[in-house]
């Protein structure tokens, strides 16, 4: 997150500074590609980009401070994987061996969790192991850094329905972990 | 969607674990926490974690797009109003003195015309535009041939019924202190002075009264053209 210079970095951004711009999607890019890995993992490059010309779109008229700026990128990113999922849906699903290898979901094997420390890409494999509620839940609220109200009207829940959700998947996490022999 | 009751009773239970609410509270994962909860810890670092290579790859994609987005403040193209403000003053200026350098040729050209010092198609041409004399008008007779008393047989004024007063389908361009005719100039003309409206042809140095040749009677629709040498009395 930019902190205190978010104001000024996004009116800078929305005056037109390239530079100002960059910062702007430096900071939100990886947290939101992490985050359309979990929701929708084949489709994730995609719906990014998608994301983000919906976001340069309407960045003139965006009002709001860092917490509603993060809240609108991850609606739009969510909205957009939603469509790409309806669009999917309609199209004839194809064998597995037709799908490109780095379309696979990925999942590390437990070799791979005790020989190394966990990554970046293994933890967002693991979180996509999660029911799909559990997943979307702490990626919003650990990843996206977005509270629990702003995260219970983005995926249509209620606040308790969201920490129910939140604590269940990481005690499930915890359980996959102790299951692979993961020693810290 | 409604809240149900034991759901609410297990989201206080599970909320009470101060691991996991630390953790949802962005807060560092607590060392007290229990065992079984500090890979959980570990995997959130790592969701957490700064930006790898491949997640800022997309960056000049997203950069040409905010570019072309509509509503962009870009410099201004220099549009061809603006590549010829800068001329405008000059040619403004151009354009005054090739007026002003106008007016003076045709002052001078009026000038010399009314003096009949222009060759001679360029003086018809004059007497034509403006009106000042004619060539011919050199060689016209002299004030005496057209004396005051000589009339023509259409009366008094030597000229035909229903001409205009002055006889001259042309007006004269200058008064004439000399008498000297007009280009419309009949016989009759010489006793009468130029009428001051004429003046408001552009004067010439004939005003000073430097005598001429004689006229010789311009041919007008009015005035018979030809002087009369038979004196006729306006009996």
């Amino acid at each position: 997150m930019i902190g205190e210079g978010f104001a000024a970095v996004l009116a800078a951004a929305q005056q037109g500074s390239e530079a100002a711009f960059s910062r702007l999607w430096r900071d939100g890019n990886p947290p939101l590609l992490r985050y359309v890995r979990v929701v929708a993992p084949e489709m994730a490059e995609d719906v990014a980009a998608e994301t983000w010309l919906q976001v340069v779109r309407g960045l003139a008229g965006f009002q709001g401070d860092e917490r509603a700026w993060r809240a609108w990128l991850f609606t739009t990113a969510r909205r957009r994987a939603i469509d790409y999922g309806r669009h999917r849906a309609r199209r004839p699903a194809g064998a597995l061996d037709e799908v490109p290898p780095g379309l696979l979901p990925v999942t590390p094997d437990a070799a791979d969790l005790a020989i190394e420390r966990i990554g970046t890409r293994s933890a967002v494999a693991l979180l996509a192991g999660l029911p799909t509620t559990q997943a979307e839940v702490i990626m919003l609220r650990v990843v996206a850094g977005l509270d629990t109200e702003t995260v219970a009207q983005l995926v249509g829940r209620s606040p308790g329905a969201v920490r129910v959700a939140a604590h269940r998947g990481l005690r499930r996490l915890a359980e996959i972990v102790t299951e692979a022999g993961v020693t810290l | 969607m409604p809240n149900f009751p034991w759901l609410r009773r297990r989201d206080a239970s599970e909320t009470a674990d101060p691991s996991l609410a630390a953790v949802l509270a962005w807060a560092q994962f607590p060392e007290s926490s229990a065992p079984e909860m500090r890979p959980v810890g570990e995997i959130l670092a790592a969701l957490t974690a700064g930006p790898a290579d491949d997640e800022l790859a997309g960056e000049a994609a997203v950069l040409a797009a905010y570019r072309s987005r509509p509503g962009v403040p870009r410099p201004a193209p220099r549009t061809h109003r603006q590549t010829r403000c800068p001329l405008f003053p000059l040619l403004s200026a151009k354009a005054a003195a090739t007026a002003a350098a106008a007016v003076i040729s045709f002052g001078a050209f009026a000038t010399a015309a009314y003096a009949r010092a222009l060759p001679a198609p360029v003086q018809q041409l004059a007497h034509v535009i403006i009106g000042a004399p004619t060539a011919e008008d050199k060689s016209a007779t002299s004030p005496a041939s057209d004396s005051p008393g000589a009339t023509g047989p259409n009366g008094a004024t030597g000229q035909p019924a229903g001409a205009s007063p002055t006889g001259r389908a042309h007006p004269s361009p200058t008064p004439r202190a000399t008498g000297q005719p007009s280009t419309q100039s009949t016989p009759q003309d010489s006793s009468q002075p130029s009428t001051p409206q004429d003046s408001g042809q552009p004067s010439t140095p004939q005003d000073s009264g430097t005598p001429t040749p004689t006229h010789k009677p311009h041919p007008t629709p009015h005035g018979t053209g030809k002087p009369t040498h038979t004196p006729h009395g306006n009996g």
